[in-house]
C-alpha cells in the first residue's frame, strides 16, 4: 500500500537519523527493511498533523502494514515519490491554522462569558500559532492551535477534534496538488 | 514484490578480533599481551569490585585475584562470551566472594536506591501547573557547539563526574557507556534486573548531562 | 491537553529508555509525536546522545603505582607453571 512518510532534510528518517535512498529517475527508491523488533513508519492522511516534517513523500509499504495508535508499521518500505508541494501546503497550512485559532478566539472572546484564565490561555495559544507560523516552524503552530481548541471546547477531547479537523484540511490540499494543472 | 532488501541501520560490530589476537598471545606467554589486556580492563575492574566492596583498597586487591583466575581460566576459554564480558564476570564473582568472606555481602538488587531520585532535570526548568504549557520547558536546553562537545576537557568533566555518581550508577554507566558492552551482558555480571539496570542507568545518564549542560552553557544551570 | 500527550518533564524521564530502545510501543510513539512539535526536546535528546558518546570516548586510567609490578610478578610465576 501506498501511504504518506514524513521526514527530515535530505531525506533522513527524523528519529532513526537512517539516510533513506531515494528513488532514481521514475523507478521508486530500493525496498528498506526494518529491524526485527521495530518497522518502517508511515501516516494515514489522519495521522499527518501528529508527524509533521520538512520532507514529506509517498512511500510503499510491504503487505503486512497494520495500523497502530497515529501510524502505519510495516516491516519493509520504500520511497515511491516526493511530494513537491508539501513546502507550500506546510506554510499554507500553518499560516491556516493560526488564522483559525485566531477568528475561533476572538469570536469566543466577543460571545463573553470567558473567564479572565482562560482568555490568557486562548490569547496566549492564538499569539502562539501565529508566532509560531511566522517562524515556520508548522508542527509547533497546529499544536498551540490544538491546544486552544481544547480550551475553546472547554474539553481534552477538543485537541484530537482539532487534529482531525487540520488532517482533513491536509488531505483535501495534498489531493488538489496532486491534480493536473488547468 | 520484488527487489533486494537493504537493511536499515545496524548497530555496529564490536572489533573482537584484537581482543582474540591478545587472548592467543597470551596463551603462548606473552607478557605484552598480558600488560595490553590489563591496561585496557584493571580500572573497569576495579570499578566493578568496588559495587561489593567499601574501599578501594580492597576493590584492587580482588581485581589482583580475577586477573589470576583470568590467567588459570585463559586456556579454558571457549569464547561464547567476549573477551571483556568474561574478564568482567570472574572480577564479580572475586569481589563477591571477597565480599561474602568479610561478611559484608547484600545482594546488590536489595541494596537501598542510593538516596537518590531526584528528577532528570530541575522541575524549576519546566512550566508550572496551570501555565499554557505546564510541565514543557520554560528553560530550554541550549545546543552544544560540537568543537566544546569533543574537546579534551569535555572528556575530562564526564569522566569526574561519573567518578562522582553513587557506586551503582558510575559501575552501570561505565560498563555500558565507557566500556560499550550490552545491557544483557551488564545485567549477567552484576546481577541485576534489566528494569534495575535502566533506572540506574538514566539517573547517570541524566546527572552527567546536567554536569556537561553546566560546563558547556555560558552560565549554564543544572 | 490531550490525554494521551507527553509533557516535556515526562519525556526527560524517558529519554534513556527511549535510547535504549525499552520504550513500550505507545509511549515510543507519544515520545516521537512530542518531539515532532517540540524542538527543546530534541536538543535535549541529542544531549542524551552526546552524553553517552563523550562517556564512550574516555579511555582508562592509568594503573595505580605497584598494580603493575604486583601483576607481572603474578603473571611471571604464572607461567612457570606446567
Amino acid at each position: 500500500m501506498i501511504a504518506y512518510k514524513f521526514l527530515s532534510r535530505g531525506a533522513v528518517g527524523p528519529f532513526s537519523g537512517f539516510r533513506w535512498p531515494t528513488p532514481d529517475g521514475g523507478a521508486a527508491g530500493p525496498w528498506v527493511e526494518a529491524r526485527p523488533e521495530d518497522g518502517i513508519h508511515a501516516c494515514r492522511p489522519v495521522d499527518l498533523p501528529y508527524w509533521i516534517d520538512e520532507e514529506l513523500w509517498d512511500a510503499e509499504l510491504s503487505d503486512d502494514a497494520r495500523e497502530t495508535s497515529h501510524q502505519l508499521v510495516a516491516s519493509r518500505g520504500r520511497l515511491v515519490r516526493r511530494v513537491e508541494a508539501w513546502p507550500e501546503i506546510a506554510r499554507a497550512f500553518a499560516a491556516h491554522c493560526s488564522e483559525t485559532v485566531r477568528a475561533r478566539v476572538e469570536a469566543a472572546l466577543a460571545a463573553g462569558g470567558v473567564t479572565a484564565e482562560r482568555a490568557a490561555l486562548l490569547r496566549g495559544y492564538s499569539g502562539d500559532a501565529e508566532a509560531f507560523a511566522r517562524a515556520g516552524n508548522v508542527a509547533a503552530a497546529a499544536f498551540a492551535a490544538a491546544r486552544a481548541a481544547a480550551v475553546l471546547a472547554g474539553d481534552p477531547e477538543g485537541f484530537a477534534a482539532e487534529r482531525s479537523r487540520q488532517a482533513a484540511w491536509l488531505e483535501r490540499a495534498l489531493a488538489s496538488a496532486r491534480l493536473p494543472r488547468a | 514484490m520484488n527487489g533486494a532488501a537493504t537493511r536499515a541501520i545496524d548497530s555496529p560490530t564490536p572489533g573482537l578480533h584484537d581482543e582474540w589476537g591478545l587472548v592467543a598471545a597470551l596463551r603462548l606467554g606473552d607478557e605484552a599481551a598480558f600488560l595490553a589486556l590489563v591496561k585496557r580492563y584493571h580500572g573497569a575492574m576495579v570499578r566493578i569490585a568496588r559495587m561489593y566492596l567499601r574501599s578501594d583498597a580492597t576493590a584492587e586487591d580482588a581485581v589482583q585475584e580475577a586477573w589470576l583466575g583470568v590467567l588459570k581460566g585463559i586456556d579454558d576459554f571457549e569464547g561464547r562470551a567476549s573477551v571483556k564480558s568474561w574478564i568482567f564476570r570472574i572480577t564479580a564473582y572475586c569481589a563477591k566472594g571477597r565480599s561474602v568472606r568479610e561478611g559484608r555481602f547484600v545482594p546488590l538488587s536489595s541494596l537501598e536506591e542510593d538516596g537518590d531520585d531526584g528528577p532528570a532535570v530541575a522541575p524549576e526548568r519546566f512550566q508550572p501547573e496551570g501555565a499554557r504549557y505546564a510541565n514543557n520547558w520554560s528553560q530550554p536546553p541550549q545546543p552544544w557547539a560540537d568543537e566544546r562537545l569533543a574537546a579534551v576537557e569535555t572528556a575530562a568533566l564526564a569522566r569526574a563526574e561519573i567518578e562522582r555518581l553513587p557506586v551503582r550508577q558510575r559501575t552501570v554507566m561505565t560498563l555500558r557507556d565507557v566500556e560499550g558492552l550490552d545491557s544483557d551482558e551488564v545485567c549477567a555480571i552484576l546481577g541485576i534486573s534489566e528494569g534495575n539496570q535502566r533506572v540506574l542507568l538514566h539517573r547517570a545518564r541524566s546527572k552527567v548531562r546536567a554536569a556537561l549542560e553546566q560546563h558547556l552553557e555560558k552560565g549554564g544551570r543544572p | 491537553m490531550s490525554a494521551t500527550e507527553l509533557s516535556c518533564r515526562e519525556l526527560v524521564e524517558l529519554a534513556s529508555d527511549y535510547v535504549e530502545r525499552r520504550l513500550p510501543l505507545a509511549e515510543r510513539t507519544r515520545f516521537e509525536m512530542h518531539l515532532c512539535y517540540c524542538a527543546p526536546c530534541r536538543v535535549y535528546l541529542d544531549q542524551i546522545r552526546a552524553t553517552i558518546a563523550t562517556a564512550g570516548r574516555l579511555t582508562e586510567d592509568d594503573l595505580p603505582a605497584g598494580s603493575r609490578e604486583t601483576l607481572l610478578a603474578a603473571f611471571r610465576e604464572w607461567k612457570k607453571t606446567p
